[in-house]
C-alpha cells in the first residue's frame, strides 16, 4: 500500500492536533497541577529547614548556658545553700550526660526536595540524641495534620504518578476516537492508508506536544518552588527522564488500548481501569498478600518487651555491672565491685545489656522494614505509578532508604556519643575526682562541654545511578506495549 | 412504573459485562480492604488488651519503694481501634497508638502504623470509605454516561421515550437502578459486616450502631448524588464525548483535586507550630528537670503558702511538695502548649470542613471518619483522657511522697501495693456519637446541599430532556 509517508501523516497530525483546545485545557491543567504539587512541598521542606536552623541555634544558646551555669556552680556555695542534686549540676559528668545534654542529627534537604514528598511528611528530618536510652531512642516525629498525612500529601509526585496519566488518557481518549465515534473510520480506512501508520501518527503527534510540553512545565514548577536547576543537574536530567519515560509508557498502553478501536467512552474506561488496577489495585492486593504471609512485628508486643527486659535486667543490675566489670581490661585487678559503680558508669554497664536483649526484636523490625522497602522496588517494576514515585522519591532524597540511612546514622553517632562519655565515668570509678563544696559547689568532675561531639551530617547527593535502571525498564516495557499494539494494528474495524 | 423500569435497568445493567464488571471489581476491592482492616484491628486490639493488662499487673507488681519513682516508672495506654474503623480507619494510620504516662512529662502517642511503612504499603492500604469516595464517582459517571448519553447516540433512548408517557419517568428509574446497584456492591456488604466485626471485638452497641446506620446513610447519599450529576451532565451535554470529558474532568477536579487542595489551604491558612517548636516551648516554660534557681522560687511559694521560712519547718515532706508544685505547673504549661497545638489541629479541620461545600468527596472525607470515629477530634479524645489519667496518677504518688515528711533527713520513705491499688486501671471508652458529630456538621450540610443540587440539576435535566 503506497499513499502518505509516516512523516508526512505525522506533520499533518502535529499541526492539527497543536489546534486542539483540548490538547492545551489538559497540558495547562497537568503543569497547574505540577506547580501546585512543587509549591506545597517547598513549603513543608522550608519549614523543616527552618525548623533544623532553630534547632542549631537552640543548641548553641543551651551550650552559653551550660557554660554560664558551670561557672556560676564552681564557686563556693553560701552557708544554707541546699546541695546540688545530680540533675542540676552541669559540671557533673553524669548530671551533664544524663540531664543536661541536648543535641540533635540532621537530615537536610536535598536541592531537588521539591520534587518528591515521599516519606517526608511522615518520617522525621531530625531526632533528638540521648545518651542514656537504648538505640537511638524513641520514633519521634514532626507532628504535621494528621488528616492531611492521611490523605496523601498534594506533592509533586502526586501530580506526576497519579493526575499525569489521568490527564494523558483523557486526551488520548478523546483525541484518538474522534473519527471512530463519528463514523469516518471507514473513509479513512478507503484511503492508501495503513491503520498503523494512521493510528500510529496520531499517536505520536499527541506525544510530541505532550512530552516536551509537561518537562518544560516540571522544569517550571521547579523554578517557581524556588529550586536552583544548577544545583544538581544530572539529577534534574535524570527526573527529566523518569517524567518522559512515564508519558512514553502510557503513551504506549494508549495504543495498545485503542489498537482495538474502541468509542471514547470504551477507550478511556479501558484506560482508567488500567490506571485504576496499576495505582490502587495491584499496590492494595500485593500489601494484602503481604501483610498476611509476613506480618509486620508488633510495635506493641515490643512496648511489653522493653518493660519486662527493663524490670528483669533493673533486678539483675549488680550481677550485670559484675560482668561488665570483669570484662572490662580497665577494671582488670582494681578489686572495683558492682557496688562502688554508681551514676553514668552503671548505665554505662547497664544499658548495652539491655540492648542486647533487645536486639533480636528490634533487628526484626529493621529487617522487616529494608525487606519491605527491597520489595516495594520489585513491585515498582510491575507497578510504573509505585516505581515512578520511588524513583521520583530517590532523586529528592525523600525516600526510605535515604531516611534508614539517616536513622543509622543517628545510633552510630549516638554510640560514639555513649563512648565518650562512659569512658571518662569508667575511668572515673577509678580515679574519681574529689568535689569539696568549700571550693566549689557543683562537683566539677566534668567540665569538657566544647569538647562533647556532634553530628555532622554528611554530604549527601540523590541516588541517580538507583534509578536508571528502572527509567530503563519503564522504556523497554514501553516499546514491547508500542511492539504488540503495531501487531494488533492490522486490519480496519469493521462497521458497528 | 418507575419501579418495573428501575428493574428492566438492573438487569441490562446485570448483562452488560463492560458496566457490571467495573462495578464488581470495586465491590471486591472494598470488601478485601475491609476484610483486612477488620483482621489487623481485631489483632491489634486483642494485643492492645493483653499488653495493657500486662502492664496493670507490672504496676501493681512493682516493688515497694518511692512513690515518685513509682510515677516514673508509670504504665503505657494503648489506644483502642474504634468499632468502625474497618470501613474508615480515619487519620489511625499516621498517628501513635500508646502512650507512657510518665511523671513530669505528656508524653507524644508513638508508633504511627504507616511510619515506617513501604511506599507500596502507603499506597496500597486504602480504606473501603477511601475507595469508595475516590473511584464510585468513576463508576457512577460512567454508568450513567452509558445509560443515557450512549443510549441516545445508539437510538435506544428514542424508542423509550417514545413509549413512555413522561421522560422523567425514565430519568428517575435510571437514577434508582444504578443508585440502587451502586448501593448494593458497594454498601451493603459492609451494611452486614461491620456489625458482625463489632461483635466479634466486643464493641457493639448502640452508639456504633447509630455511627454506622448514619454512615450508610451519607454514603447513599453521596453516591445518590454522584448517579444525578452524572446523569444530569449526559442528558444535558449537547455531544456523548463532551458529557465524557465533563464527567471525567469533574471527577479529576471533584474528588482527586479538590479535597487535598482544600485541606492544604486550610493547613496553610492556619498554620501549626513546628514539633522542634513545641518541645522547646514545653522546655522552656516546664523543665522535668529545673534549676536550682527555680527550685529556690518553689521554696519560696512553698513557704508563703504553710507560713514557714525553713524547709525543716514545712508541715508537709519538702521534697513532695516541691514535686507536686512543679508537676501542677508543668499541667497548665502543657494545657497553654499542647492544648494550643491541638486546638490548632482543630482549627485547621474546621476549616477544612467549612469548605468541603466545594467538593461532595471533600464533604465525605470530612463526614466519614466523624462517624467512624476515626478523626482527630475522637483521637484527641484518647490524648485528654490519657493525660487525665497521667495526671490523677503522678498527683496520686506525689500526694504520697508529700505523707512522708522527712524534712531532717535520712531515709526516703517506701510504699508498696497498698498505694499502686488506689490507682484504678486505665479503662478508655470512645466518646459516643452525639460529643463528636459537630466536627462534620458543616460537611453533613454540604453534602446535603450538594444532594439537592443534584436532585435538582437531574430533575431540570429530565424535564428539557430530548431524545
Amino acid at each position: 500500500m503506497s499513499g502518505p509517508s509516516f512523516t508526512a501523516l505525522l506533520g499533518w497530525e502535529i499541526r492539527r492536533i497543536g489546534r486542539s483546545p483540548l490538547l492545551w485545557v489538559v497540558l495547562a491543567a497537568i503543569v497547574a497541577s505540577f506547580v501546585w504539587g512543587a509549591t506545597t512541598t517547598a513549603a513543608l521542606h522550608r519549614e523543616q529547614m527552618a525548623a533544623q536552623t532553630r534547632i542549631l541555634a537552640a543548641q548553641e544558646r543551651w551550650l552559653a548556658d551550660v557554660h554560664e551555669r558551670a561557672d556560676r556552680y564552681s564557686r563556693p556555695a553560701p552557708p544554707g545553700t541546699p546541695e546540688l542534686p545530680t540533675w542540676q549540676d552541669p559540671t557533673d559528668l553524669s548530671g551533664f550526660a544524663r540531664f543536661f545534654l541536648f543535641t540533635h542529627s540532621l537530615k537536610p534537604h536535598l536541592p531537588l526536595s521539591p520534587l518528591a514528598t515521599g516519606d517526608s511528611d511522615l518520617a522525621p528530618s531530625w531526632l533528638q540524641v540521648k545518651v542514656n536510652v537504648p538505640f537511638a531512642g524513641e520514633p519521634a516525629y514532626d507532628f504535621e495534620n494528621p488528616r492531611v498525612l492521611a490523605l496523601g500529601a498534594p506533592g509533586l509526585d502526586f501530580a506526576i504518578v497519579y493526575l499525569l496519566p489521568i490527564g494523558l488518557i483523557l486526551l488520548f481518549g478523546l483525541l484518538a476516537t474522534f473519527e471512530r465515534d463519528h463514523g469516518m473510520l471507514p473513509l479513512i480506512a478507503a484511503q492508501p492508508v495503513s491503520p498503523r501508520r494512521w493510528l500510529f501518527a496520531r499517536l505520536s503527534a499527541t506525544f510530541v506536544w505532550t512530552t516536551p510540553t509537561l518537562l518544560a512545565g516540571l522544569v517550571l514548577a521547579l523554578v517557581i518552588a524556588g529550586v536552583p536547576l544548577d544545583a544538581d543537574l544530572p539529577a534534574l536530567g535524570t527526573a527529566l527522564a523518569v517524567v518522559a519515560a512515564y508519558i512514553l509508557f502510557w503513551t504506549s498502553l494508549a495504543a495498545l488500548v485503542l489498537a482495538s478501536w474502541p468509542g471514547a467512552a470504551a477507550a478511556i474506561g479501558t484506560m482508567t481501569t488500567i490506571w485504576a488496577l496499576l495505582s490502587i489495585g495491584l499496590p492494595l492486593v500485593v500489601t494484602l498478600l503481604l501483610s498476611t504471609l509476613t506480618p509486620a512485628p508488633s510495635r506493641t508486643a515490643y512496648v511489653d518487651l522493653q518493660r519486662r527486659v527493663s524490670d528483669a535486667v533493673d533486678e539483675d543490675a549488680d550481677a550485670v555491672v559484675s560482668r561488665g566489670l570483669a570484662q572490662d581490661a580497665l577494671f582488670k585487678g582494681s578489686g572495683i565491685s558492682a557496688d562502688g559503680v554508681k551514676d553514668l558508669a552503671r548505665i554505662s554497664f547497664i544499658l548495652p545489656e539491655i540492648e542486647r536483649r533487645l536486639t533480636p526484636a528490634r533487628s526484626a523490625f529493621l529487617h522487616y522494614r529494608a525487606n519491605q522497602l527491597h520489595i516495594a522496588e520489585g513491585v515498582g517494576y510491575v507497578a510504573p505509578p509505585l516505581g515512578v514515585s520511588m524513583a521520583l522519591a530517590r532523586l529528592a532524597g525523600t525516600d526510605g532508604a535515604r531516611q534508614i540511612r539517616f536513622e543509622q546514622r543517628t545510633t552510630a553517632f549516638q554510640k560514639h556519643l555513649r563512648g565518650f562519655f562512659f569512658d571518662i565515668a569508667r575511668a572515673q570509678v577509678l580515679a574519681p575526682v574529689r568535689s569539696d563544696t568549700a571550693i566549689s559547689r557543683g562537683k566539677r568532675n566534668f567540665t569538657g562541654f566544647d569538647s562533647v561531639p556532634h553530628y555532622v551530617a554528611p554530604e549527601e547527593h540523590s541516588a541517580i545511578g538507583a534509578v536508571w535502571p528502572f527509567i530503563g525498564w519503564l522504556l523497554g516495557a514501553g516499546g514491547l506495549i508500542l511492539f504488540l499494539a503495531s501487531r494488533r494494528l492490522t486490519t480496519w474495524p469493521g462497521r458497528d | 412504573m418507575i419501579g418495573a423500569l428501575a428493574r428492566y435497568e438492573l438487569l441490562a445493567l446485570r448483562r452488560s459485562r463492560a458496566e457490571s464488571l467495573p462495578l464488581l471489581c470495586l465491590g471486591l476491592l472494598v470488601l478485601l480492604s475491609f476484610l483486612a482492616l477488620a483482621i489487623q484491628n481485631g489483632a491489634a486490639n486483642g494485643e492492645r488488651s493483653k499488653v495493657a493488662a500486662a502492664e496493670r499487673e507490672r504496676w501493681l507488681g512493682q516493688p515497694a519503694q518511692d512513690a515518685h519513682s513509682a510515677a516514673h516508672y508509670s504504665i503505657f495506654a494503648f489506644k483502642p481501634a474504634p468499632a468502625l474503623s474497618a470501613i474508615d480507619p480515619g487519620i489511625a494510620l499516621v498517628v501513635g497508638q500508646s502512650v507512657w504516662l510518665e511523671a513530669h512529662h505528656q508524653d507524644d502517642m508513638l508508633y504511627r502504623p504507616q511510619q515506617d511503612a513501604s511506599p507500596l504499603q502507603r499506597m496500597g492500604t486504602p480504606s473501603p470509605a477511601g475507595l469508595i469516595v475516590d473511584f464510585a464517582p468513576l463508576l457512577a459517571f460512567s454508568l450513567a454516561f452509558a445509560a443515557i448519553a450512549r443510549e441516545r447516540e445508539r437510538g435506544t433512548l428514542r424508542l423509550a421515550l417514545g413509549a413512555a408517557n413522561d421522560p422523567r419517568r425514565i430519568i428517575w428509574s435510571k437514577a434508582l437502578a444504578l443508585w440502587g446497584a451502586l448501593a448494593a456492591v458497594l454498601l451493603v456488604p459492609l451494611a452486614l459486616l461491620s456489625p458482625l466485626a463489632a461483635l466479634l471485638g466486643q464493641t457493639l452497641n448502640g452508639d456504633v450502631l447509630l455511627r454506622l446506620l448514619l454512615w450508610l446513610a451519607a454514603m447513599a447519599a453521596y453516591l445518590a448524588l454522584l448517579v444525578a450529576v452524572g446523569i444530569a451532565v449526559a442528558v444535558r451535554a449537547q455531544a456523548s464525548r463532551l458529557a465524557l470529558a465533563l464527567l471525567f474532568g469533574g471527577w479529576l477536579l471533584f474528588v482527586l483535586v479538590l479535597p487535598r487542595a482544600i485541606g492544604s489551604h486550610a493547613d496553610a491558612a492556619r498554620p501549626l507550630p513546628s514539633t522542634e517548636q513545641v518541645k522547646q516551648a514545653l522546655l522552656d516554660k516546664a523543665p522535668a528537670y529545673w534549676t536550682p534557681e527555680s527550685s529556690a522560687e518553689h521554696y519560696r511559694t512553698l513557704f508563703a503558702r504553710y507560713g514557714v521560712s525553713r524547709k525543716e519547718d514545712l508541715p508537709v515532706d519538702a521534697r513532695g511538695a516541691e514535686l507536686d508544685l512543679a508537676e501542677r505547673r508543668s499541667h497548665k504549661v502543657f494545657d497553654v502548649v499542647l492544648g494550643g497545638l491541638y486546638d490548632q489541629v482543630e482549627a485547621q479541620d474546621k476549616l477544612n470542613a467549612a469548605l468541603s461545600f466545594l467538593s461532595p468527596a471533600a464533604a465525605m472525607r470530612v463526614v466519614s471518619p466523624v462517624l467512624a470515629g476515626g478523626d482527630f477530634s475522637q483521637h484527641r479524645d484518647f490524648i485528654d483522657r490519657a493525660e487525665g489519667y497521667r495526671r490523677a496518677l503522678v498527683n496520686r504518688m506525689n500526694g504520697a511522697v508529700i505523707g512522708h515528711v522527712h524534712n531532717h533527713g535520712g531515709p526516703r520513705a517506701t510504699d508498696d501495693r497498698r498505694l499502686w491499688e488506689q490507682v484504678p486501671a486505665f479503662a478508655y471508652d470512645p466518646p459516643p456519637l452525639r460529643r463528636s458529630w459537630a466536627a462534620a456538621g458543616p460537611a453533613i450540610a454540604a453534602l446535603l446541599a450538594w444532594l439537592g443540587l443534584s436532585a435538582v440539576l437531574m430533575a431540570g435535566a429530565a424535564r428539557g430532556m430530548r431524545p
